[in-house]
């Protein structure tokens, strides 16, 4: 944070202003109180003040540096009544060796001038206490002011955050295929269809009921993505086969919710419904260590080039995985002829709170 | 009375199913291919030349889009998608419907009323320009290309140039030279900039694939390509090339 005063053209002018008033009244004091000469007084006047004035714009640096929220508040003081002393005693002393030099033929101002000390030090006192108010005062209005913007920043991506969330949970190309699988259905096997009514049913329902940012066992999305690849079944008919390998001790390890139903989307997006040959998925799912490695492997026709650049679906769940963890090596990929492979590395959470 | 030949391209089985019921109860049509594939329900466009075409957009190898802008024989087109973006454009252009599934029964015998209607008044759509307005303004990942009988996709990463020619536009890669039916802004507009720099009215360059640059005359350079192909270059078209090669 720069000085408030040197920041903008009108700060200078203010400043120029303050101590304009200020000189006026020391001018004032010095004629009309104690009788000097006008252009005693405004010598007097005028050097005492542009003196301090520096001095003040200096003292930014110092009230920058004894930070109100970081410091106790008896260092703070021990702080600045030692710095008061110093700069005080320098400008007294200094004003009065300038205005010696400047008026050296007048022995009654002299006289006065040895005189006026403790008057000095007590002004220069009070111009002390009040720039430094001051600079508090603006670096307090302007904290206040990050912080509202920080906090509106903040709600918009909390909103943003809610939106992708539902976003992510109901992809709308899946669910309005879906339906249009059962409006099928209906007319041609109506049990088929009221069985699949019930699992997109489930699928919504368990999407719902999950709250961004909160961790299920591994043993319910993976059932949740039993659903989805059933439902899925039924659209590509012998064009997918899948095989799901959890492991016993792996299923209770807790991960973020709607972490892996997006991973076979994509799975499914490459492998399945880009070609016409039947394709494969395999997931594997077990601990390693204090890591839970869960691997997506999809088959795919490496003549076909896609319309659309790949890897764009796994930028959501990298992304999750970063908001989560705060680590981005959690997820990588694997490519060979035949085959795509998407690695997910969960870290193993010790506690079942949320995060 | 007119028969109405129709062909399905639809790639999930359920839905194909439920067109075929649908189309079931109407007299005069014979429904004379289904296609899975892009590919080849492409190229069966341009074989069996139907009357209408029943089309999906999210299809393996081509999208509806694609297999647009490739055929040659007009056919009236009906859409059936689950879900975009794009059906007001189809709309304003020549599609005859655009039906979002779910649909009804009435809605697609509506449809097909409205296609019936078209095919009897033999007008013809304009394919290319239904092509380009259903064509989402998203970057290209391929190109597809006719050559003679063959359909062919180019991925975009091979192409070293593009140069426009009256109506059609040529696609040079390291092989081969594409014709193709297009303007030139459709693809100042869908190749990655960061690689594809229109370096004159009637050239587009992959600036991956540019060996030196040398002036032609005062204020015009000529690009030279690795393989010895050439390029113009405006001003403007320098200005630019000189900012993305850092030079």
């Amino acid at each position: 944070m720069d000085n408030p005063i040197l920041k903008k053209q009108y700060g200078i002018l203010l400043y120029a202003a303050w101590w304009i008033l200020v000189s006026g009244i020391h001018f004032a004091v010095l004629h009309y109180f104690h009788k000097q000469e006008i252009a005693v007084s405004v010598i007097d006047s005028l050097t005492s003040n542009i003196l301090f004035a520096i001095l003040s714009i200096g003292l930014w640096f110092w009230v920058r540096y004894s930070d109100i929220e970081q410091k106790r508040i008896w260092v703070l003081i021990i702080n600045h009544a030692g710095t008061a002393a110093l700069s005080i005693f320098a400008w007294v002393s200094l004003s009065q060796l300038l205005l010696a030099y400047i008026q050296p033929s007048k022995p009654n101002y002299l006289l006065f001038l040895s005189d006026s000390t403790p008057w000095r030090a007590i002004t220069g006192t009070f111009l002390y206490i009040t720039t430094i108010l001051f600079y508090y005062l603006t670096i307090y209005i302007s904290n206040f002011r990050d912080k509202l913007s920080k906090e509106a920043e903040l709600k918009e991506l909390a909103r943003d955050a809610e939106l992708n969330w539902l976003k992510l949970q109901i992809n709308p190309h899946f669910l309005f295929n879906s339906l249009n699988s059962i409006s099928s259905l209906t007319l041609s096997d109506p049990d088929k269809a009221q069985d699949m009514i019930i699992r997109l049913s489930e699928l919504l329902r368990y999407s719902l009921k999950q709250a961004p940012q909160s961790a299920v066992p591994v043993i319910q999305e993976i059932e949740n993505c039993t659903r989805y690849l059933d439902i899925e079944r039924v659209r590509f008919g012998s064009r997918l086969t899948y095989s799901i390998n959890l492991s016993k001790d792996a299923e209770e390890v807790k991960i973020p919710s709607m972490l892996l139903q997006p991973v076979f989307e994509n799975a499914i997006k490459h492998g399945i419904a880009s070609t016409i040959e039947p394709g494969h998925i395999d997931a594997n799912i077990q601990k390693q260590g204090g890591i839970l490695s869960i691997s997506i492997t999809n088959t795919y026709n490496p003549e076909i080039i896609s319309s659309k650049s790949t890897g764009v679906g796994l930028t959501n769940i990298r992304r999750r995985l970063m908001l989560f963890f705060e680590r981005n090596d959690l997820l990588s990929v694997t490519k060979t002829e035949k085959s795509f492979t998407t690695t997910l590395r969960i870290p193993i959470l010790k506690s079942d709170a949320n995060i | 009375m007119q028969t109405y030949r129709i062909i399905i391209v639809e790639d999930e089985e359920p839905a194909r199913d439920l067109l075929k019921r649908y189309l079931s109860a109407s007299i005069n049509i014979e429904i004379i291919g289904e296609f899975a594939d892009g590919f080849e329900a492409a190229k069966a466009i341009n074989s069996l030349k139907p009357d209408l075409v029943l089309l999906d957009i999210q299809l393996p190898r081509l999208t509806g889009f694609e297999i647009l802008e490739i055929i040659e024989h007009p056919a009236a087109i009906i859409f059936t998608t689950a879900y975009d973006e794009y059906a007001l454009k189809a709309f304003e252009r020549n599609a005859v419907d655009y039906l979002l599934k779910p649909f009804s029964r009435d809605r697609f015998l509506q449809a097909l009323e409205r296609a019936k209607e078209r095919m009897a008044a033999k007008s013809a759509p304009n394919l290319e320009t239904l092509a380009e307005s259903l064509t989402p303004n998203e970057p290209l990942n391929r190109i597809v290309v006719k050559t003679g009988k063959a359909i062919q996709v180019v991925p975009i990463e091979q192409i070293e140039m593009i140069e426009a020619s009256d109506d059609y536009v040529s696609i040079y890669t390291n092989q081969e030279r594409f014709v193709k039916k297009q303007t030139m802004k459709y693809f100042e507009e869908r190749l990655n900039p960061e690689t594809f720099i229109r370096t004159h009215r009637s050239y587009i360059v992959n600036i991956t694939q540019i060996a030196s640059i040398e002036l032609y005359e005062k204020d015009s350079y000529i690009g030279i390509l690795r393989n010895g192909n050439k390029v113009k270059i405006s001003t403007s078209g320098y200005k630019e090339l000189k900012e993305k090669l850092g030079i």
